[in-house]
């Protein structure tokens, strides 16, 4: 499972119990890696937290979360990776309404 | 239009101009090294030959340039040989004043036939007349939008002005005022010829059903074509002024489909189609909700089968179909927030998305038992699970070992209003920034070195009073 590359073992072990062992395993790599470069491209530090917490974020369209991720970057301002970092609830914004 | 050489020639032993009118002719329309190389062209003057190939390098005209200036003495000609009735035979007509001809003829511009797979009217070297037409009105597209940029007109770029120009009187008269595009006059012909539009693939194979003279499969070209138009809507609605080869396209688009609509009234009315595409989008949903129920999520696509894990009776994808109406509701949802109205088939689309929703709700991609066990959690702490339904989605190691340090450390896990402290939804940078302690560090005091968070459910039983 590519996940493991990208989560230390604690945070693999809690993905673990929280998402069904198959959703995980089928997880497609290309979805992941296209949204995981869009976090990347905004300085997320904390993608490993957005992977072990909102996974279903890392299979919707890339427009989409890269529009969501313009709203909040409008909303909260330029310090706007800083404040979701120590509110997470934001990224529910991302991953509200799938697709 | 291939030039004779000689023409000049003859029309001068013929005295059917005089060679004094002539020469006042390319004096008036020709710059002195234009002439040069109008001379040397024709080497009417031997002795000029050697000075004018240096001078014509040194300008390095192109041949289009020297077509062009020919077009010009041949319509002045014409001009001349009409004023003073000498007959011309026809010859002297340049490619436009031929194609007016055609015009005249049909009444229309000439156009393509599918079944012959030839042009209806060619000029005399056998190209196609229509493509010089639509050659024609890009070039003055282009010239349009440099006109627009206050760039200055090239002489030949007033001349094809003035060309087309003339064919769109011509064309006037006919009561034609915009013309459609060669290849969507192509496309709507092929849309005639079977009655409805071409697929991309003919009968799976990878051969188009239907594909222009160059071999461009004409499904592709009308789906790039709805691409290109709704940029242009775009446009419109920011009230952008739109180049005239963008109206040229939205023009295509226009008069596809009300070619196109004209089969479906023919096939059944609007109300018959409805009541045939719910039924189906009701079979489907039904079938798919089946699915769900039997697989406990949504059919993924298989890579290997190279196809969705499961298929309706039809044979169709079930997970293509799931996409595709959810896709098809997301606009209907945006055309709701617009404030525009939705269609009877929109409204069902919208009620089958949601009962699909409403079932895969049922089956949470998250474990069950995870959600479980932080609802015992909370129930034991007091914590409002109504306020912070979210906690809900977190690992219940992860709330758990948070608990446990809160607790430990005097920090009030909620608070007046029953929210729950931050640190649950904090990342883990920031979590030692502010307390000085990473998730891992948590984890590992806590959860007891369990190696399944789930199994800390013992652990639970140790929680600080």
């Amino acid at each position: 499972m590519f996940l493991e590359n990208y989560l230390s073992n604690t945070k693999l072990l809690l993905l673990n119990s929280k998402y069904d062992k198959e959703y995980i395993e089928n997880f497609e790599y290309n979805k992941f890696i296209n949204i995981y470069n869009i976090f990347k491209s905004y300085n997320f530090y904390f993608i490993d937290d957005i992977i072990m917490n909102y996974l279903e974020i890392f299979e919707m369209k890339e427009e989409l979360v890269i529009k969501r991720i313009e709203f909040l970057k409008e909303k909260l301002g330029n310090n706007f990776v800083y404040i979701i970092g120590n509110d997470m609830r934001y990224l529910e914004y991302i991953k509200n309404t799938l697709e | 239009m291939k030039k004779d050489p000689d023409f000049i020639k003859r029309i001068l032993n013929n005295k059917i101009i005089t060679e004094e009118y002539f020469y006042n002719l390319l004096n008036e329309i020709l710059s002195e090294h234009q002439l040069s190389i109008y001379k040397m062209k024709f080497d009417i003057n031997g002795n000029a030959k050697e000075k004018t190939t240096v001078i014509a390098k040194k300008v390095n005209k192109s041949k289009q340039s020297i077509d062009q200036t020919l077009n010009v003495i041949y319509r002045k000609i014409n001009d001349y040989c009409t004023q003073n009735k000498i007959p011309t035979n026809g010859k002297v007509k340049t490619k436009h004043e031929l194609l007016i001809d055609s015009i005249n003829e049909l009444h229309r511009l000439p156009t393509f036939n599918l079944d012959t797979g030839k042009p209806e009217k060619t000029f005399s070297d056998g190209t196609d007349q229509r493509e010089y037409f639509e050659k024609l009105k890009n070039y003055v597209y282009k010239i349009l939008e440099k006109k627009k940029k206050g760039i200055n007109l090239t002489p030949r770029n007033k001349q094809a002005l003035f060309e087309y120009e003339e064919i769109k009187n011509a064309l006037k008269q006919y009561n034609i005022d915009k013309v459609l595009s060669y290849q969507a006059e192509i496309y709507i012909q092929t849309i005639h010829k079977l009655k409805r539009m071409p697929s991309l693939k003919k009968d799976n194979s990878d051969e188009a059903e239907a594909t222009f003279t160059n071999g461009v499969n004409q499904r592709s070209y009308y789906n790039h074509l709805i691409v290109k138009v709704n940029e242009i809507k775009e446009k419109q609605e920011k009230n952008i002024p739109l180049s005239p080869l963008e109206e040229q396209k939205l023009y295509d688009m226009k008069k596809i489909k009300e070619a196109k609509s004209q089969y479906k009234r023919k096939i059944g009315n609007s109300k018959k189609k409805i009541s045939y595409n719910s039924l189906t989008l009701h079979q489907k949903t039904s079938e798919l909700i089946k699915s769900i129920n039997e697989l406990h999520r949504l059919p993924r696509y298989v890579r290997l089968l190279k196809r969705s894990e499961r298929l309706f009776q039809d044979g169709c994808n079930q997970t293509d179909f799931y996409n595709s109406l959810r896709t098809k509701t997301n606009i209907i949802k945006e055309k709701q927030q617009n404030g525009q109205s939705i269609t009877e088939v929109e409204t069902e689309r919208l009620k089958q998305m949601a009962l699909i929703d409403n079932v895969i709700s049922f089956y949470p991609r998250k474990t069950f038992y995870n959600s479980l066990l932080i609802k015992e959690l909370c129930k034991e702490l007091n914590i409002n699970i109504e306020i912070n339904k979210l906690l809900l989605s977190k690992a219940y190691g992860e709330v758990y070992a948070k608990v446990c340090f809160l607790i430990e450390n005097n920090i009030p896990i909620s608070d007046m209003s029953g929210q729950i402290n931050k640190i649950f939804f904090m990342s883990d940078i920031n979590m030692q920034k502010e307390f000085n302690i990473s998730l891992e560090e948590i984890i590992n005091k806590y959860v007891d070195g369990k190696e399944n968070a789930k199994e800390s459910i013992n652990v639970f039983r140790k929680l600080p009073k």
